[in-house]
């Protein structure tokens, strides 16, 4: 299982984003090497449809799971038709609580 | 008999019961109930910059009907901030695109499409709840 976890920072310590689509970085950890890598987020300041441009490149890297503190429409609709499991974290939560969860 | 009202769908209700003024005395009562189509419009064109037309498509319903609730919400938070009244999110003709359920050992949020058996995408455990 690969799973993404929106950033603020690229450090393990670093929040969750609230934001999906306009996070900073995305956090890519692979359960079963244990490798964990941040990837900047290259649509961060799109006019339009980061979501969805977002979605679209982590997609491709294979990810199944996503979290973040919210998720606009557009990448919701592209995920549940992909089938990719959406986590939304709570408040103050960060990278490392998300990480540690993970069985 | 009246035609009834198609149902509008939304993605996601938001996870706090509304807004309340501060440095003013509320016990005038005043509110304004706003449904969760009326937010779900608010939010798609406001906030996700989509058009009239896009976010029709979003919501099941057709552009005029659209435009009726977005222009309903827009009235409806105005009314609220020049009266300082509180303002409810509830209620409403809605149906959720997806299931939402809540983890209570990771404190996490997440989708589920599927029936029947789900369990906490992270830790696997079964201990978790419905939103409504």
């Amino acid at each position: 299982m690969i799973i993404a976890i929106s950033a603020s920072e690229p450090v393990l310590q670093s929040m969750v984003d609230p934001l999906f689509g306009r996070s900073a970085y995305f956090a890519v950890y692979d359960t079963e090497n244990k490798g964990l890598r941040f990837i900047e987020n290259g649509h961060k300041d799109s006019p339009k449809e980061a979501g969805r441009l977002a979605a679209e490149e982590l997609l491709g890297l294979g990810v199944t799971v996503i979290a973040a503190g919210r998720f606009g429409n557009k990448a919701v609709e592209l995920l549940r038709l992909k089938g990719i499991q959406m986590v939304i974290s709570a408040k103050g939560q960060k990278v490392e609580d998300i990480i540690n969860r993970i069985k | 008999m009246a035609r009834t009202k198609r149902r509008r769908l939304i993605q996601r209700a938001p996870n706090y019961g509304g807004f309340i003024p501060f440095g003013v005395q509320t016990e005038s009562g005043l509110e304004v109930v706003l449904s969760y189509e009326e937010y779900e419009a608010f939010i798609l064109c406001d906030n996700e910059a989509m058009t009239h037309a896009e976010a029709s498509v979003v919501m099941g319903v057709s552009r005029p009907t659209f435009t009726r609730i977005y222009s309903s919400a827009r009235k409806k938070l105005a009314q609220a901030l020049v009266e300082a009244a509180t303002i409810r999110i509830e209620g409403g003709n809605v149906v959720m695109a997806t299931q939402w359920y809540h983890c209570s050992s990771c404190s996490v949020d997440f989708n589920a499409d599927k029936r029947g058996s789900v369990c906490c995408p992270l830790c696997q455990s079964e201990g978790i709840t419905l939103n409504s």
